[in-house]
């Protein structure tokens, strides 16, 4: 008998028996597995939680709503007067449902950038919030998260320049800043409120939280998708087709392949700064009254040369995005029609293509499908490409002016027209709202995430079904 | 119904072109430029960073007259050596702009650096609990979990830092127990989100690698007496080691990529440090912070985020051919 060969160190210890199970190294990769289904779940709940208010909602099933309170109302204004105005004191009211609450302020006028602190209580440390012009915020100190909207009625005695709510600058000049004498506060909403109504999904996006919706980004989302699609589709499954059924091994079809996979590693914003250029300004080429097809009753052209900030630039600028993504899926999908197909289409007398017409492709489909589906999905959730493509915040109008199926009908040339307009999608409205310093901003981004999250969540699943479809009554 | 006779035509040997032959030959011509396009994207893109940058397409065009700046490619107006070395990056400062990538480039490896740390062991430790001690419904439950991971958008992940790990995770910990100056917008909490945006990434990659290594090894060790233990750490990981680094280098690429999160967590002012607690700005988060810039098409603070492109694009397709190397020696091996 050989002497055994000296293995390494660790394998002597297995010999001699010394090598015990480790338990915690299973419980770490148990521990690590199951932590990214934790983060997904909290990750969830995060977004629930701020579209719900559900955080504030706990707080106050429990606690009432103390009498005394510390108040700070500050006004923001973009007027340099402004700065250093001396301000007396405000008395303020605040009334809140079922609950008396008032309190008399002293003043503690201080100046920031261009803040100036109106009133504050003592002791208050809380929130300092900007100002719209017909609304300002406070909050109470005891309620840090909570969101409490005041009204100002807009006393005679205060001067504020254009007035409240017709002018978007709320204008104090310094001689008017000490004429203010009282403010009425009305009307707190003490309820926590939930951001995802109907009112959010039908309407546009405003200045005003309230107000605001998210139809803009899912009309956007949809004609870039609807033509990312149109585009992609015969382009990638063409190429697809090309590759697994035509090209014979060459050099060109290695090119094209390592290329894929290159493609497939090239961050989105790159994409985004191909389209910049290519679709957006065109290298520059041509000057910015260019066009094709003069439209004499609206003075302009119907195709802006070059393409600018529209839903076609982002269309083609996605479509470049996903296209490996479809070529890759298409291309399994095909290689999984067994050859025996082919053989008897051929020899039955078709030709190449009337072969992959009617039965490669056919055969293929739910795997091409799927691919589809989930390139889909990329480009709903895609933002950074259609952010540097210039989908615009502040959308007020569908594109193409189509924001119902009856416009349609009253105006199909807006069909022609849509792809040419400004847009903005569902991904790029949340990164705006979540960029924005009014924190009731921050609610709407939850729910247009909540939005985002349903529509790729329903994708999911349709394409979790075809491949479960296809996987069981796949006849091969 | 005609009886299927073979027709008694006369048979030639040359091959005839007619109108069906003609349009295959079309149709597979215009499958062969569906094809190309992929290529045509790739060369698009070069064209674009490298024209803007080195070659300056006015020029080229012979259209200096009607650009600003006279159509000035990007390192005629900053130098290379300017470009690598100098450590501000202000380029919406008139008149004294500075150009020296470095501090974007230092944001870039902070956030890649901690979601790398992140990232790549809990998705390496996943890997190996699915591949070898998850039981076949475990595996059924974590695996569209992950799916579900790597579909979630990425301005989801960028609210989720903003709104919840710096808030309630960061803050505490980081301010709070340990007492040290962390700012809202950080590089940790955007790092952090990039890492768990990779884990799905790593765990599946990685995991085909040690799934590919041959079940003989597994067998004869446990042969030898080894433990679960011994057989994943000892024999399966250093079998599979070239494909796990592989999806490392692939999943550091990505990180190096990422953009939404990282604009929204770590903000977007420029700081050559490796502090993780103050913002930072990377190479992607400048890039798209010019979108809401005023700067006009064609002037040297705009071209400069090509410069910014071309450096991210040489270094992502760098990591990325690397790793196909790797891979593809790897699959030599046991295949």
């Amino acid at each position: 008998m050989t002497a055994p060969v000296a293995g390494p160190n660790w394998l002597e210890q297995v010999r001699q028996g010394q090598s015990p199970e480790r338990p915690w190294f299973a419980f770490l990769c148990a521990f690590s597995t199951w932590a990214s289904l934790v983060v997904l779940a909290v990750l969830l709940l995060s977004v629930i939680e701020s579209t719900f208010g559900i955080r504030d909602w706990l707080r106050y099933s429990r606690t009432s709503f103390p009498q005394q309170q510390s108040i700070q109302i500050v006004v923001q204004s973009h007027d340099k007067a402004f700065h250093g105005a001396q301000v007396p004191a405000i008395p303020v009211t605040v009334e809140a449902p079922g609950r008396e609450i008032s309190a008399t302020l002293p003043v503690k006028a201080a100046t920031a950038a261009n803040k100036v602190i109106v009133a504050q209580s003592e002791g208050s440390t809380h929130l300092v919030s900007g100002g719209t012009p017909d609304r300002l915020e406070i909050s109470l100190a005891s309620r840090p998260k909570g969101h409490v909207v005041v009204t100002l009625k807009p006393d005679p005695l205060l001067d504020v320049g254009a007035g409240f709510g017709a002018s978007k600058a709320f204008r104090f000049t310094s001689t008017s800043a000490s004429k203010i004498q009282t403010a009425e506060v009305t009307a707190i909403d003490l309820q926590p409120q939930s951001w995802f109504d109907w009112q959010f999904i039908s309407s546009y996006d405003s200045q005003d939280a309230r107000q605001a919706g998210i139809l803009a980004g899912i009309l956007g989302t949809g004609w870039v998708v609807a033509l990312t699609l149109l585009l992609a589709i015969p382009i990638g499954v063409g190429a697809a087709v090309y590759l697994e059924e035509y090209a014979v091994e060459s050099w060109l079809t290695r090119l094209i392949r390592i290329n894929l996979a290159n493609l497939a590693g090239v961050p989105s914003i790159v994409y985004g700064i191909l389209g910049l250029t290519v679709f957006v300004h065109m290298f520059g080429l041509f000057s910015s009254g260019a066009g094709i097809w003069w439209l004499e009753n609206q003075q302009r052209y119907l195709i802006p040369l070059p393409f600018g900030p529209t839903v076609l630039s982002g269309s083609l600028t996605m479509m470049l995005l996903i296209l490996p993504v479809i070529i890759v899926s298409a291309q399994e999908a095909l290689r999984a029609v067994p050859p025996s197909l082919r053989h008897a289409s051929l020899a039955l007398g078709a030709t190449r293509w009337q072969t992959i017409r009617h039965q490669v492709v056919p055969a293929a489909l739910p795997g091409i499908l799927t691919g589809v589906i989930l390139a889909m999905s990329r480009a709903i959730g895609e933002t950074a490409p259609l952010l540097m493509v210039g989908a615009v915040a502040f959308v007020l109008k569908a594109p193409g002016g189509i924001d119902s199926l009856s416009s349609l009908v009253t105006n199909p040339a807006g069909l022609v027209e849509a792809p040419f307009s400004s847009f903005v999608v569902v991904p790029v409205q949340i990164f705006t709202w979540i960029s924005d310093s009014q924190r009731e901003f921050h609610h709407l981004a939850a729910a247009g995430i909540l939005v985002l999250l349903a529509l790729l969540l329903l994708l999911n699943g349709v394409a979790t079904y075809i491949r479960y479809r296809f996987e069981k009554y796949g006849r091969w | 119904m005609q009886a299927h006779s073979p027709s008694p035509a006369p048979v030639s040997l040359q091959r005839q072109v007619t109108w069906r032959s003609a349009g295959e030959k079309a149709i597979e011509l215009a499958l062969l430029s569906c094809a190309l396009l992929s290529i045509l994207t790739t060369v698009g893109i070069i064209a674009v960073l490298v024209s803007e940058t080195i070659l300056g397409p006015d020029q080229v065009l012979g259209n200096e007259s009607t650009n600003v700046n006279g159509g000035k490619p990007f390192f005629q107006s900053v130098s290379v050596f300017q470009f690598f070395t100098d450590t501000q990056w202000s380029p919406s400062a008139d008149a004294d702009a500075h150009y020296g990538i470095l501090s974007l480039m230092a944001g870039t490896f902070l956030v890649t650096g901690i979601a790398a740390l992140v990232g790549v062991p809990i998705g390496l430790l996943t890997a190996i609990y699915l591949s070898e001690y998850a039981t076949p419904k475990t595996r059924g439950i974590i695996k569209p979990v992950l799916e579900i991971l790597a579909g979630v958008p990425t301005i989801v992940y960028g609210f989720f830092a903003l709104m919840f790990i710096t808030p309630n995770v960061i803050m505490p910990i980081f301010n709070g127990v340990l007492g040290l100056r962390t700012e809202s917008l950080n590089s940790l909490s955007g790092g952090i989100v990039v890492g768990i945006m990779i884990i799905p990434m790593v765990a599946s990659l990685s995991e085909d690698a040690l799934r590919a290594v041959p079940r003989s090894l597994r067998e004869a060790g446990y042969a030898l007496g080894s433990t679960k233990f011994d057989v994943s750490l000892r024999i399966i990981v250093p079998a599979a080691f070239s494909g796990i680094v592989a999806s490392f280098l692939l999943a550091v690429s990505r990180a190096v990529g990422e953009t939404m999160a990282v604009a929204i967590a770590c903000g977007n002012q420029p700081r050559l440090t490796l502090n993780p607690l103050v913002g930072s700005q990377t190479m992607t988060g400048f890039i798209v912070s010019m979108n809401k810039s005023e700067f006009e098409y064609g002037s040297t603070p705009f071209r400069s985020l090509y410069a910014v492109g071309l450096c991210l694009f040489l270094l992502t397709l760098l990591m990325n051919m690397i790793s196909y190397q790797v891979m593809r020696r790897y699959r030599e091996v046991y295949h």
